[in-house]
């Protein structure tokens, strides 16, 4: 991290050639502009610069007013040098080359070399840094360090202490970036060790970025461990898909198995950081449940079928169409896919019971805080939390929920003071850094929204209807703090810090709870009063997408809703279908048509309802109560033992498409792994599906697809691929 | 240093040779033979004549075992013909190109019956390093390979092994029909 | 007349005549020019490089500790090597790490040895043995039990060859 930015230049001179560089920047970026570089350790861009490898040291001058140079009489680090006036570094004289050999050397003492089984063998900064600049032998023929050897910090991270070059990245990390200040070193000088206090676990919601971050083999991932080499593996760009912020990422591959997967820069959404949960959350691709196959139920055991067998059972079973067929969703299927199929549902099988939500609230179309209050619902992009002067996150625990998020909303506090005010019934990592915790009452949500906003109104920064205002007065302050049990100053302190640069933070676990549509609107209220911005973020990878694309039993793709029929009829010309016009059911009114015979086939995609869905017993009536079930899914799940007929999915990362997140930025995944077995991309199965049904000329690929979105739904012009740029837009 | 090798003489006259499946020059004998099989495969086996087919740097040491060193003529293999119609066994040698690839297929359907391939050297059997746009990996994905000769080049006497391998195929099996006037093409195998 | 004889008969007569002196020659003269393989076997210059073997020490442990550097330096990425951690019941090399599966492509393989010059532990040696050609295709994929000498110092022992004749493998 550099001092902080400023706009006034210096001009210093780097090998004798002169540049501006901003003032304070740091020696070793300076240098990236004319090129060069300077080799590094402990040094990392996004934390603060230590000095503790000194493989940085350049020689530093200054001009004297005859013009010569005056040298220090000491190399410097240029890691925690900042630049100045008339400053002449040197970075390629012999003195430089020298200290480098000498520090790499000592560094090399009681390095092990067990490169050939390290895992970072290949791709480690102490391996590239000796061969550029080490000294080819060593003069060191004493006994080494000997200390135990993969010592497993935590379920992710083994450590090897020999090879440990105390350059305190890990133990940095843990205290800057993610907070949970897990690591530390204990013992001085050579014995100096980084770990967790006591060899306890290290338990922190981001330790596989540590794994990143090691310059050397010392801290390795446990479940790559030996797993492959770098040269083994194919590395290509991707999307993680196991929650909404959509991190890019990169994924290793071999032989055509997912491997590992590292952060990838995109400074827009993930810096370079990646949360556990998506970092070790990948074993779908290579899960033995994987579904390879179609299946097909005759004579009350599932059979491989091939696919046009499958197509033709679905199909005459869909036949009757209108309220009798259903479809729902799961969170982990692209953009395409789900417009294909709210175009299959709608324009083929004539239906709109279609749904991709699965809390306990569901908003109705009226009801939604867009159409009633004129309130976006996605305003703040992650990058804009940074420069956010006060931040409300209510009813989520966003290191668990929005692990990304977290991060930026730390990195706000730690760099720009921004003031965080997290309010939730539980304790949450983000009250670590919190400037006020307000810690409700479980289920009393809407008394602290309500209480918040009655703060505001009272406090004169906020003015709101009559009808409101009488509405109010069950939640003033004093009532608001008896029943949430929050101390009323501290709901008034809440309401005073947010502002008009204030953004208020909750997800759609926020709709779980009792009352959220109230909550909801004073949430939105609130952030309109005080022209702050109201964010509702959606927590499976592609939501915010099927929400988007018209996966909703009364809202049509761009939003439409279908109660609008002049703009919906306009919708269905721009598909080229008919829209039916009888509104869908929603998720809970569905299952219940499945339990109780109404709906006579039920088409699951991605999604296990066991899992996602609150009410098991519910769902097992449904499941068994529908005549004929879909189960499209990557790998088998519960649901799976119920279906008539299952279809194998490809997973994300292997099919083309697009990808909304919570930011409602859409991000192009391109196939990095090749097929697996027998099964096919989402967007397939249902292209083959509508032209079995109808004759027609199919979508052969996922552009093709986007291409009609756009026509559908404009806002989703600037996500055709060939204009996604590299970090994704957002619509 | 390696020792000098004593020349071993395996078999002279009073070798038996019925029935000896690991030497070289023999005769092998299957149950299902017939003594005309016999005859007729060690007629064949005893005289392929190679189609000159060298693509690359194989060729080279293709030609180097016809030569005096090496001697293919023991085999009575020496017979190294120009063109296919008189030709019993292709020796693939070199990288095969795609381009290469469509020729190498007229070449070989104008081989009248019966007819074998060698493929020599890690470009012709598998594509080799040449892992790219430009080459056939594997000679086999164009015509039916009979024995495949590993090595970047084998040397002379790896190819000897590989037609020895050959020659013991071909005393394997049946002789099938004596002689082929028409040779065999993809369109008159459609029209058959 | 005598044109004929001259210019015909006689070359020809003159020609017959050199082959014979040669024919009785070949037995003294030329015996050594031809390698008679398979009946005997010339010798493979110092350097040849053909089969590859896996190694053991001598107490018996695979030399292969699985780094995968042999299947970095093969130019044509015929070599696939999948490690695994050794434990105290199982054990296979010295160290923590020995490679499950090792396999080799030989008809990819273009035996330019670099796998033999970036073994760390020695353990992938190539031999003269060069008698590898065969039928088919998935014959070709030589498995780590293929490689591998069955006790230490096999790899070292001269081989019967396949047609006959016992060749120094050096």
């Amino acid at each position: 991290m550099a001092a902080a930015p400023t706009t006034d230049t210096v001009t210093i001179s780097i090998n004798d050639v002169e540049i501006e560089v901003p003032k304070g920047e740091l020696i070793v970026d300076a240098v990236k502009r004319l090129g060069l570089e300077i080799p590094i350790f402990c040094y990392h861009s996004r934390m603060k610069p230590v000095g503790m490898c000194r493989m940085c040291l350049v020689e530093v001058g200054f001009k004297q007013p005859d013009g010569s140079v005056r040298k220090m009489p000491k190399p410097q680090a240029g890691c925690t040098l900042p630049a100045s006036e008339g400053m002449a570094v040197y970075t390629d004289t012999e003195l430089v080359h020298k200290d480098r050999r000498g520090v790499l050397e000592f560094l090399l003492i009681n390095h092990p070399l067990d490169c050939p089984i390290c895992d970072r063998g290949g791709e480690c900064p102490l391996q590239n840094n000796t061969l550029f600049y080490g000294p080819s032998t060593s003069r060191f023929i004493e006994l080494k360090r000997h200390l135990p050897k993969a010592f497993p910090l935590s379920r992710y991270v083994t450590l090897d202490l020999e090879r440990c070059i105390q350059c305190g990245r890990c133990v940095r990390f843990t205290e800057e970036i993610s907070g949970d200040a897990q690591l530390a070193f204990r013992f001085r000088g050579a014995n100096m060790q980084p770990t967790s206090f006591q060899l306890t676990e290290f338990e922190s919601k981001f330790s596989g970025n540590v794994i990143e971050i090691c310059p050397v083999g010392a801290l390795t991932s446990t479940k790559y461990r030996f797993r492959a080499r770098p040269w083994d593996l194919e590395t290509k760009p991707a999307i993680c898909t196991v929650c909404s912020n959509g991190c890019s990422v990169w994924f290793d591959y071999r032989v055509g198995k997912f491997v590992r997967l590292n952060g990838r820069v995109n400074e827009a959404v993930n810096e370079e950081w990646t949360c556990d949960r998506g970092k070790f959350g990948h074993d779908f691709y290579n899960s033995p449940k994987r579904l390879l196959a179609p299946a097909l139920r005759k004579e009350d055991a599932l059979r491989t079928a091939n696919w046009a067998e499958a197509y033709a059972a679905i199909l005459e079973a869909f036949e009757p169409g209108g309220n009798a067929v259903a479809a729902l969703t799961g969170p982990m299927v692209s953009n395409e896919s789900y417009y294909l199929l709210q175009k299959l549902f709608r324009g083929v099988f004539r239906s709109n019971n279609l749904d991709h939500r699965w809390t306990r609230h569901l908003s109705a179309a009226s009801d939604r805080l867009e159409s009633k209050m004129g309130m976006p619902t996605v305003a703040t992009s992650i990058e804009a939390f940074e420069h956010k002067s006060a931040v409300l996150a209510i009813g989520t625990s966003l290191a668990d929920e929005e692990p990304i998020l977290f991060l930026r909303l730390r990195k706000a506090w730690f760099k720009n003071g921004t003031k965080v005010v997290v309010a939730c019934d539980r304790d949450t990592d983000a009250d670590s850094f919190a400037h006020l915790v307000l810690r409700y009452r479980p289920g009393t949500e809407m008394a602290l929204a309500g209480g918040l906003l009655a703060a505001a109104v009272e406090s004169g920064r906020a003015t709101v209807p009559d009808p409101v205002r009488e509405d109010l007065k069950r939640y003033s302050p004093s009532a608001a703090a008896s029943a949430t049990g929050v101390p009323e100053d501290r709901i008034r302190e809440a309401a005073d810090i947010l502002g008009p640069n204030a953004a208020i933070v909750t997800t759609h676990r926020l709709l779980d709870v009792a009352d959220a549509q109230g909550t909801l609107e004073y949430l939105a209220g609130l952030a309109m009063c005080l022209r702050a911005e109201f964010n509702l973020y959606a927590l499976g990878a592609n939501d915010q997408g099927a929400l988007e694309l018209g996966i909703h039993p009364e809202l049509l793709p761009s939003g439409v809703a279908l109660a609008d029929a002049e703009a919906a009829a306009e919708v269905g010309r721009t598909m080229g279908i008919e829209i039916p016009r009888e509104p869908g059911l929603g998720t809970h009114e569905l299952l219940r048509a499945c339990a109780d015979g109404r709906i006579k086939a039920l088409w699951l995609v991605g999604c296990d309802p066991f899992a996602l869905h609150a009410d098991r017993d519910l769902v097992q009536r449904a499941l068994e109560g529908v005549e004929f079930l879909v189960v499209q899914d990557i790998v088998e799940t519960e649901a799976t033992s119920y279906a008539s007929v299952i279809l194998p999915m490809l997973g994300p990362a292997e099919q083309d498409g697009t990808y909304t997140n919570m930011e409602r930025r859409v991000q192009r995944l391109r196939q990095v792994i090749p097929d697996a077995g027998d099964a096919k991309p989402a967007w397939r199965i249902f292209a083959e599906a509508m032209l079995r049904a109808q004759p027609q000329t199919p979508f052969f690929s996922a552009e093709e697809i986007m291409e009609e979105i756009a026509r559908v739904a404009p806002a989703f012009e600037v996500a055709r691929y060939d204009r996604l740029g590299h970090e994704g837009t957002r619509l | 240093m390696p020792k000098k090798i004593e020349t071993v003489v395996l078999h002279d006259s009073s070798t038996p040779v019925f029935g000896d499946i690991q030497k070289g020059g023999s005769v092998v004998l299957a149950s299902s033979q017939t003594l005309l099989d016999i005859a007729i495969n060690q007629a064949r086996a005893n005289a392929l004549w190679p189609l000159t087919f060298g693509l690359a740097c194989c060729a080279i040491e293709m030609m180097s075992t016809v030569a005096s060193r090496f001697d293919l003529a023991r085999f009575g293999s020496e017979a190294f013909r120009a063109t296919p119609r008189q030709a019993d066994v292709m020796i693939i040698a070199g990288r095969l190109s795609k381009k290469m690839a469509p020729v190498l297929r007229q070449i070989y359907d104008q081989m009248p019956e019966p007819k074998w391939v060698i493929s020599m050297g890690a470009c012709a059997s598998s594509g080799g390093v040449y892992n790219n746009y430009a080459i056939v990996q594997g000679a086999d994905q164009v015509v039916p390979v009979d024995v495949y000769v590993p090595g970047c080049p084998p040397s002379p006497d790896a190819l000897i092994y590989g037609i020895i391998k050959l020659q013991q195929k071909i005393k394997r099996g049946k002789f099938g029909r004596l002689i082929e006037l028409q040779p065999r093409t993809l369109e008159s195998e459609v029209r058959v | 007349m005598s044109d004929v004889y001259k210019s015909v008969v006689k070359p020809i007569l003159a020609g017959f005549g050199i082959t014979r002196r040669r024919l009785m020659q070949r037995r003294k003269k030329y015996a050594d020019v031809t390698v008679q393989y398979p009946d005997e076997l010339r010798e493979q210059y110092p350097r040849t490089r053909w089969r590859h073997f896996l190694t053991r020490y001598d107490n018996g442990l695979e030399k292969c500790i699985g780094c995968s550097l042999c299947a970095g330096a093969c130019p044509a990425r015929c070599i696939f090597v999948e490690a695994a951690e050794n434990t105290d019941e199982a054990r296979f090399s010295p160290g923590e790490r020995y490679a499950v599966r090792y396999e080799i492509n030989m008809i990819r393989c273009i035996f330019c040895g670099y796998c033999q010059d970036a073994c760390p532990t020695g353990a992938i040696i190539l031999r003269k043995d060069f008698e590898l050609a065969d039928y088919r295709r998935e014959d070709f994929i030589y498995t780590k039990e293929m490689l591998l000498e069955e006790y230490p110092g096999q790899s070292e022992e001269p081989f019967e060859s396949k047609v006959g004749g016992v060749y120094v493998n050096g």
